[in-house]
C-alpha cells in the first residue's frame, strides 16, 4: 500500500466519515508503531499496546489536520512520540520528569525483553533523544529529515543525536 | 563495532509484530466521527451545477484571454514568477515552521 493509498483512506475517513476506511491504515502501521513503543518501553508489551491504541485513536480524531505534506507514517510517528512522552508526564504529574527514572520505570521483563535483553540494556543507557533518534532512523527506517520532523528538532540536532547514540551503542554492544 | 555492523545488529532485532487482533480492538474502540455536514455537500453541488450552467469554464477562459490581450507584455512572466515565488516561500515556511501539521493538545 503506497502513500497515495494512505491518502485515499484518509480522505475516505475525513470527507465521507467512513470509519471502516481507517482499518487498512491500522493494519498497515500497527507493527512499526507497536515495535517503536516496545523498544521505547524496553519490551513492555502490554504498555506498548495501550500506547499504540491511544496513538491510533488520537490519529483518527486528528485526521483532518493531516495535510499530506509529510508522509502518513511520519505524521503517525509524531503522534506516537507525543503519546509516549505525554504518558510519562501524566504519570509524574507536574514534577519535572527525569527520563532516567522513566527508563527504570519501564524496564520490565517479558518475552520480548528476554529476546532482546542486550539491546534493551544498551538502549536504556542512551539519552532519550538519542534512543528515539536511533530507533526512528535505524529500526524504523525513517530518513534524518523525517525523524527530525517527528522529534520536532532541527536536522543538525537530530544528526548529532544519531551520531552520539551510534557511538555509545557501538561501545555498549561490543 | 563499526557503523555497518551496528546497522546489521539493529536490523536483526527488528521484529514484525503480528496483529493478533490488535487492529480489530483499535477499530472497536474508535469513537464516531462527525461526517462532513450535508449542507456543505448541497452547496458544493449547487455551486458546481451553476458553474456548468453559466458556462463557467468558457467564461473564465475568455476572461483570462481578454486580460492577457489588454495587459502589457511583461504581465505574464511577472505574475507567474510572483505566484511561484509566493507558493515556494509559503511551502518552505510551512515545512520549516510546522514540520508535521498536528495539534495534539
Amino acid at each position: 500500500m503506497s502513500n497515495a493509498d494512505d491518502l485515499k483512506w484518509v480522505m475516505q475517513v475525513t470527507l465521507f466519515g467512513n470509519k471502516n476506511a481507517f482499518d487498512p491504515l491500522v493494519r498497515k502501521y500497527q507493527s512499526p508503531i507497536r515495535r517503536f513503543f516496545l523498544n521505547l518501553t524496553m519490551g513492555d508489551t502490554s504498555l506498548s499496546d495501550d500506547l499504540s491504541q491511544e496513538t491510533f485513536i488520537k490519529a483518527y480524531l486528528q485526521l483532518s489536520s493531516f495535510q499530506g505534506l509529510s508522509g502518513f507514517s511520519t505524521w503517525l510517528f509524531r503522534i506516537a512520540y507525543n503519546v509516549f512522552y505525554d504518558s510519562i508526564r501524566a504519570q509524574k504529574g507536574k514534577e519535572e520528569v527525569s527520563l532516567d527514572e522513566v527508563d527504570r520505570h519501564y524496564h520490565t521483563e517479558n518475552d520480548y525483553s528476554a529476546e532482546n535483553a542486550d539491546l534493551y540494556a544498551a538502549l536504556a543507557k542512551l539519552r532519550h533523544e538519542e534512543r528515539t533518534a536511533i530507533l526512528l532512523c535505524y529500526m524504523e527506517g525513517l530518513s534524518h529529515t523525517q525523524a527530525s520532523k517527528v522529534m520536532e528538532c532541527p536536522l543538525g540536532t537530530l544528526k548529532s543525536y544519531v551520531s552520539a547514540g551510534k557511538t555509545k551503542l557501538a561501545n555498549l554492544l561490543q | 563495532m563499526n557503523d555497518r555492523q551496528l546497522k546489521q545488529l539493529l536490523k536483526q532485532h527488528k521484529q514484525e509484530i503480528r496483529d493478533n487482533g490488535f487492529s480489530s480492538k483499535v477499530m472497536h474502540h474508535l469513537p464516531d466521527r462527525q461526517p462532513v455536514p450535508v449542507l456543505v455537500w448541497i452547496f458544493a453541488t449547487i455551486g458546481t451545477l451553476l458553474f456548468i450552467v453559466i458556462s463557467g469554464i468558457q467564461r473564465t477562459t475568455d476572461m483570462i484571454i481578454l486580460m492577457m490581450e489588454k495587459a502589457p507584455w511583461w504581465t505574464l512572466p511577472v505574475v507567474s514568477t510572483a505566484m511561484v515565488s509566493i507558493f515556494l516561500v509559503g511551502f518552505f515556511f510551512h515545512e520549516r515552521k510546522t514540520s508535521v501539521s498536528l495539534i495534539l493538545k
